[in-house]
Parts: structure tokens; sequence; C-alpha cells
């Protein structure tokens, strides 16, 4: 399960030239770690087989 | 016919009106002035109101009409702001765009006026069409069943001015439900159309894969005759069809006789759907079967990831598009579609192709669903409209997933992430008297399905006839 810090979302944010203001950061740090959450589940499902897959990474 | 009485009528009562000249176009378009400049106040449906040009247009149709006889000539429409019109402001519903003034129609705009409509104003949305917004820079949107419910959106105002009879017919946008969740919360019609099968030249864009522009009207029958203008490929949208149009009106008329109807599973079994709105979808599948449809129970084990997949492709699309504004304006975004961006921001690049994936596998099983029945059907909302936001703090990231998307657009997202079109049709009413809406979901490019069979349910119920006390 996702379970990023508030200071690890406004870090990863700064990375990317985007500011969290204090009044923001709780609900920004609520909404991604429940978004990478729910992603995380689709991770169990196989999505449809591509014309010509990568090798296995090993 | 008392005038007043002219913004509740239907297109073709309309037409028929207007072609034995018992009223006129400036007849009409003043009654629907009169009764927006009453009612606008409380509902704030429309954000700018073009009541001048409305009625030089209807007096120019009038002069014109011996000779001019286009499908809509001399009957007003309304448009989302998200969608172009030469001379007025699209704000998108943000204060990021207050002075943005295209100098262009949108295509969806520039057919219906030349099919002869009036374009009486531009309507209010939620902010960019991406979820609910705390402050709406130009008024809240209030749902004309209960003023203290919200309208749904992001096509707020295109809905209730329907509802309100403001208008007769507007347009909208639908990128996760955008059109089919105010039509289902204020009692309307609301058609997604086919991914491809209506320009979205001149409609501001919040994810390009889902976006649609489509049709919300009183009835059925005249959703499908704006779509039968609307519909068609355009050279300004590289991503519409060619496939040919159908005569979406002639079948509303055709009954549902030995059509093939599946009621999704997974959306009848939800634990999120209130019994009441599970109730309501059950008689109308009853109401189906009774007048000849054939009805048998479908699966699709997608379904209940479908948030997950649209929430990783559609938000982190939405992220990038917005992400300049995010950059240096973001104070000036709603605190709701601000933070919802932010973290949209931050999905990794994995997750989105992965869900990418997902969701053709996902209209794959559509697809496949649609070769055993000609349409789908469920609920388009989980309950009656909620009360209008009033607080932007989140306690848990359940709460903050059911902000997102599952907890408003988990029934009508999937077919955005597939691309089928969707109807939702008005299907009764929940014990607050507030309106639940039936989503009938066809093949790819078969509006006609599901108009046609949301055309004989409406012919056998009276939900669509209701109107707000305030209308």
């Amino acid at each position: 399960m996702a379970d990023l810090t508030p200071e690890q979302v406004r870090s990863l944010a700064a990375a990317i030239g985007l500011a969290i203001t204090d009044d923001d950061l709780e609900d920004v740090t609520f909404r991604l770690n429940a978004s990478l959450e729910h992603l995380a589940r689709l991770d169990a499902l196989e999505p449809p087989s591509g014309p010509t897959p990568l090798p296995d990474a090993g | 016919m008392d005038t007043k009485d002219l913004p509740s009528l239907g297109i073709e009562a309309l037409a028929e009106l207007l072609r034995r000249r018992q009223t006129s176009s400036e007849e009409i378009v003043t009654a629907c002035l009169e009764r927006i400049h009453r009612l606008n106040p409380t509902l704030a449906a429309f954000i700018t109101v073009d009541a001048d040009g409305a009625l030089r247009a209807a007096r120019r149709a009038d002069r014109s009409r011996a000779r001019e006889h286009g499908p809509f000539h001399g009957v007003p429409f309304a448009a989302k702001d998200a969608l172009w019109a030469k001379g007025l402001p699209a704000t998108n519903g943000s204060r990021l765009f207050a002075d943005f003034m295209p100098a262009e129609d949108a295509t969806v705009i520039a057919r219906l006026r030349a099919a002869g409509a009036i374009l009486l104003g531009k309507l209010n949305m939620m902010e960019l069409g991406f979820g609910p917004t705390l402050h709406p820079p130009f008024g809240t949107p209030r749902n004309p069943w209960n003023l203290e419910r919200t309208t749904g959106g992001s096509s707020s105002g295109s809905a209730s001015a329907v509802a309100a009879r403001l208008v007769p017919v507007t347009l909208g946008g639908d990128t996760g439900g955008s059109i089919r969740l105010p039509a289902a919360l204020c009692g309307v019609v609301g058609l997604k159309p086919t991914r491809g099968r209506v320009s979205r030249h001149g409609l501001m864009r919040i994810c390009p894969a889902f976006d649609c522009a489509g049709p919300l009207a009183a009835s059925v029958a005249d959703a499908a005759r704006v779509l039968q203008v609307i519909a068609g490929h355009d050279r300004r949208d590289p991503g519409t069809s060619r496939a040919a149009v159908g005569d979406y009106v002639a079948v509303t008329a055709r009954g549902v006789e030995g059509a093939r109807v599946g009621v999704v599973k997974e959306f009848m079994e939800s634990a999120l759907l209130k019994d009441e709105v599970r109730r309501l979808v059950m008689d109308a599948v009853a109401a189906l079967d009774k007048i000849g449809a054939r009805v048998s129970e479908v699966s699709l084990p997608l379904i209940p990831h479908a948030s997950a997949i649209y929430l990783g492709v559609a938000e982190p699309q939405a992220a990038a598009l917005f992400r300049p504004y995010l950059t240096t304006r973001a104070a000036e975004i709603d605190v709701l579609p601000r933070r919802r961006l932010l973290a949209a921001s931050l999905v990794p690049a994995s997750v989105i192709a992965h869900a990418r994936g997902l969701g053709e596998r996902m209209r794959a099983q559509v697809d496949e669903a649609l070769r055993d029945v000609d349409v789908l059907v469920g609920p388009t909302t989980l309950s009656g409209a909620p009360p209008i936001p009033a607080s932007a703090r989140l306690r848990s990231r359940d709460e903050a997933w059911m902000a997102a998307v599952a907890g408003r657009s988990v029934f009508t997202n999937p077919f955005n992430v597939t691309g089928h079109p969707a109807l939702s049709v008005p299907c009764g009413f929940t014990g607050e008297q507030l309106p639940v809406g039936l989503q009938i979901v066809g093949r790819y490019y078969a509006e006609a399905d599901v108009l046609r069979i949301g055309a004989a349910y409406e012919a056998v119920t009276e939900w669509h006839h209701r109107r707000p006390s305030l209308a």
C-alpha cells in the first residue's frame, strides 16, 4: 500500500516544478495515496498481450 | 397558447408552431429570456446570456422562414461554457479563462446554427470540467428539484437549464460522465455519443482520449434531433469517424420489440448503489421486458476496476494539460479541482501505461458482451443528487478515493474508457423526490439502438413529463 508522507509528496511535486501550499498538502497526500493504493490493485490484472512483448526482465 | 409556456415545448412542437405561424422565433426566444431572467439568479445555470444576439438572430429567422427550413429554424439552444462560440466568452467554468474570447464556433455549435438554431448563451459548469467545485466562480449551480442539492456535473447548467425549461435543448461535454450524471440528477435526457461520432473541435479539453460533446434534452427524441445535426466527420477533429450517420430521429418511434437488453450484473450488485436506485432501475428493466425486450444478465468482470483504470488514464492527462496553469496560477483554481489536479500530477507513468492496457481490455470485454445483446443497461448514478459540497476537508484516503471518481462516476466513466455510446433517461424518483436515471449503452456508432430503446422506455413511463415545482 502506498504510504507517502506529506513531505515526500511535497518533494515529488517540487521535482516537477509544482508548489503545494501548507493548506493543500494534507488533502493532496490523501488523494495521491488513495490513487496509488487503488492503482496498485490493477497490478494483479493482465493487460492484453501486445504484438511485441519485451523479454522477461529476469 | 400562452407565450410563457413556449420554453416548455419540445423541438417538434416548437417547429410545428413556427411552420403554422402560430408563434415566431422572437416570441420563443423572448419567452426563454424572460424565464432565464426570473430563474437564473436562483439556479446559476447560465454564465453568459446573449439576449441581444439571440433576439437579433430570432428576428432574422422570422424574416427568412419562408425560404429557409433547417430542422432547428428559429429554435433556441444553449451550450456548456467549455464550448467555443464566436463573440462570447468561453470560461471553462474557471477564473483562468474569464477573459478568453474564441474567434470561432465549436463545430457542434456551428452545425446547430447552420440548422437554424439560435444560441441563447453559455452554461455554468464545474471548473475546468474537473469534478466538484467548492466556490464556483460564476455562481453555485442549484438543482431545480431541490435547491440545496447539486446538479451534478460537470455540465451542470446544461442539465438544470433543460430541467427548469429555460431552454429546450443544450450541449454538454462528457469525459467521465459529465453529460449523463447531471442529466440523471436533474431528471432530463443526456447522451454521450461514441468516441469519434461528434466533433470536439472547439471543446475545451480535459482528457483528449475520453472527451465527447453531446446533447441534453427533455426527451429522447429531442436528444436524437440534436445528434442528427451535430454527428459526423469533421476535418478539424481528426478523431472523428467517417462511419455513416444513422437516422436517429426515425428510430425513436420504432419500439423495442425483440431488442436484447443486458443488465450489467456488476452495476446492480455494487455495494455503493443505493437500494432505492437499484429498485427503480429494476422497475425500468421490468418495463422494457413488458414491452417486448428480451432481458438477460450480463457480466463485465473488469467493471469493478473501472474507476481505477479511469483515474489512471484520465486524471494524469488532465494534470498534464493544466500543468502550465498549476505552475503559474494555481491559486486561481478552486480548491477542489486544484488539489485533485496536483495529486494526479504525481501518478507515475508506469501506472498510467498499465491502466491504458487494461482500458483496452475493458473495451474488448464490453464489445464481447454486446455480441449477445443489443444494449447494456444499469443505473447512471449511485443515488439521487447529493448536497452541494460545503467543505474541502478530507479526513482519510478512503474519503479521498470516494471524492475522486469512485463516489460519483463509477457507472459512467467505464464507457469513457471504452468509448461506447451511452444514454441516460429519467427512470424515477427517490423518496426525497430526486430524479435518477437509467443508463443505456450500445455498440460503437450504434447511437440508434440506445435512442430507440430509450425512447421506447420513455413512451411507457411518465418520468420525463414531471417538472420541478419552480418550473
